[in-house]
């Protein structure tokens, strides 16, 4: 556990440094001095801080973690000699580029949730952001230890573009089929696999804004009365799958 | 104290190492010759278990850890001080704060990694970006990582580069240091005399090791 502690407060430390955290922070600043101007009132804020985080801060997540991977990757052999186990290398990277992103989301969003005030929907919204967050920083930490800089960052960008627009685009191309219509468990099954789309929806069911009309999905409905807790259970699942993912791949490396 | 055995690395159709066996006793300084390609970075590298080998086994202290889990690994590289060919050092950071970092992964006193620090000339420079520091500086600083906890078994590659000849001598002094302590096995382009008679060569060539002799007798 100390070298876990160990590698998240360098990893925190190493911030500073972090060019993606710098131009971030700074876009956090601006951004959420705008949003203090603006004063929005406690139900606008919510569907400001979903979009900023499904956009920004998913983007954020995963350049800041391919960052952090790349920094280990070019120490390479020196660094991998080290008595230091891939578990507690991926856990240690995970808290400090995690904490990095929870500063700058509160560093957006902290001023005027404060003067609009705290709410339980903003709460639980922060949370599933928290959660989204983190499956966005360990995919880029995953890319950035395994691939060379170039292609990890192409790698990068394109699981983004394909979680956030991508995937969904699909899915409206395929509901346009017959066959789909059939099974509307799986169309609501590959809708919220997907980490972005598992956010999006849980957080506008939050807010009781359904994008479209759950009552005609009886599959779906148990799924979404407890939206909150299946989109947890999908970033816990998507956390642990590129955890594993990772440390076995990193036992297998080869310098 | 550190053993391979029929040790053999491909990749694809292309073999680096075939058929290595080596064994370094306690106390014992080994260093490595032999032409660009023969294999000598590959062979440490399958040692420190930074490369899977194809076939053979590494032996440490009686235990076998081709094949072992990650814990076995972690708990041998408790024990070794390795320094590779090139050592990066993220920019930026300083020198201290790397110190500082290391001490507390190995869970050893700053005070050992300070005195280290001074060992190889560069107190003083704690405060300084590590990209600010020369080559030769840079390489010191490895070393001074590398061996900063009084390792068992120090593993380096071409540990002279970048070094001026009267740190050279020092490196030489502090392998022996250690080797009395534990073992040394070193990668090198230059076996020079200052290496005496205890250190032993290997030759490696061909993804084989060729020769086995004293540093005199090669010099003879």
């Amino acid at each position: 556990m100390n070298r876990v502690l160990t590698v998240s407060m360098w990893d925190l430390a190493q911030g500073l440094q972090n060019r993606f955290l710098q131009i971030f922070a700074l876009a956090c600043v601006m951004g959420g001095s705008a949003l203090l101007a603006a004063s929005p009132e406690q139900h606008t804020l919510p569907l400001v801080l979903i979009q900023a985080i499904l956009f920004f801060g998913s983007l954020s997540g995963c350049l800041v973690g391919w960052s952090s991977g790349q920094q280990v990757r070019a120490q390479g052999a020196f660094f991998f000699a080290q008595p230091l186990g891939a578990g507690e290398l991926l856990l240690g990277k995970l808290l400090g580029t995690g904490g990095w992103c929870l500063l700058l989301l509160l560093l957006f969003i902290g001023p005027a949730m404060l003067r609009a005030g705290l709410t339980q929907t903003l709460l639980g919204l922060l949370g599933l952001s928290v959660g989204f967050l983190l499956v966005c920083v360990l995919a880029g930490l995953l890319l950035g230890l395994l691939l060379p800089p170039v292609s990890g960052l192409l790698a990068v960008l394109l699981a983004w573009a394909v979680s956030v627009a991508g995937w969904e685009l699909g899915l409206l191309v395929l509901g346009k089929t017959a066959w789909i219509e059939q099974m509307p468990a799986l169309f609501v099954g590959l809708l919220l696999i997907n980490p972005a789309g598992a956010y999006r929806v849980a957080a506008l069911i939050g807010l009781d804004s359904i994008p479209f009309d759950a009552t005609e999905l009886e599959t779906g409905r148990l799924v979404f009365q407890h939206i909150k807790l299946f989109a947890t259970a999908i970033f816990a699942a998507w956390l642990a799958v590129l955890f594993i993912t990772a440390r076995w791949r990193l036992g297998r490396q080869q310098f | 104290m550190i053993e391979v055995r029929d040790l053999s690395k491909s990749y694809g159709t292309r073999t680096i190492l075939n058929g290595v066996s080596l064994r370094i006793s306690p106390g014992e300084c080994v260093v490595l010759t032999g032409e660009n390609g023969s294999g000598k970075t590959t062979l440490l590298h399958v040692l420190v278990g930074l490369r899977r080998a194809s076939g053979g086994q590494v032996v440490w202290k009686g235990r076998t850890l081709s094949g072992a889990s990650h814990r076995a690994w972690r708990e041998a590289r408790m024990a070794w001080g390795f320094l590779p060919q090139s050592v990066w050092l993220p920019p930026g950071t300083q020198v201290g704060r790397l110190l500082k970092y290391h001490a507390r992964l190995r869970g050893r006193k700053l005070e050992s990694a300070h005195r280290w620090l001074d060992r190889v000339g560069l107190s003083g420079t704690e405060r300084q970006p590590v990209d600010a520091l020369s080559g030769g500086m840079q390489q010191r600083l490895g070393i001074a990582l590398a061996l900063f906890f009084e390792p068992e078994l120090i593993v380096m590659d071409e540990p002279a580069s970048n070094l001026d000849p009267g740190w050279r001598g020092h490196l030489t002094e502090w392998a022996r240091e250690h080797a009395r302590r534990g073992a040394a096995i070193l990668v090198t382009s230059q076996l020079h005399e200052s290496w005496g008679s205890d250190v032993r060569q290997c030759h490696c060539a061909g993804g084989q090791i060729v020769e086995n002799a004293s540093a005199r007798e090669v010099a003879r």
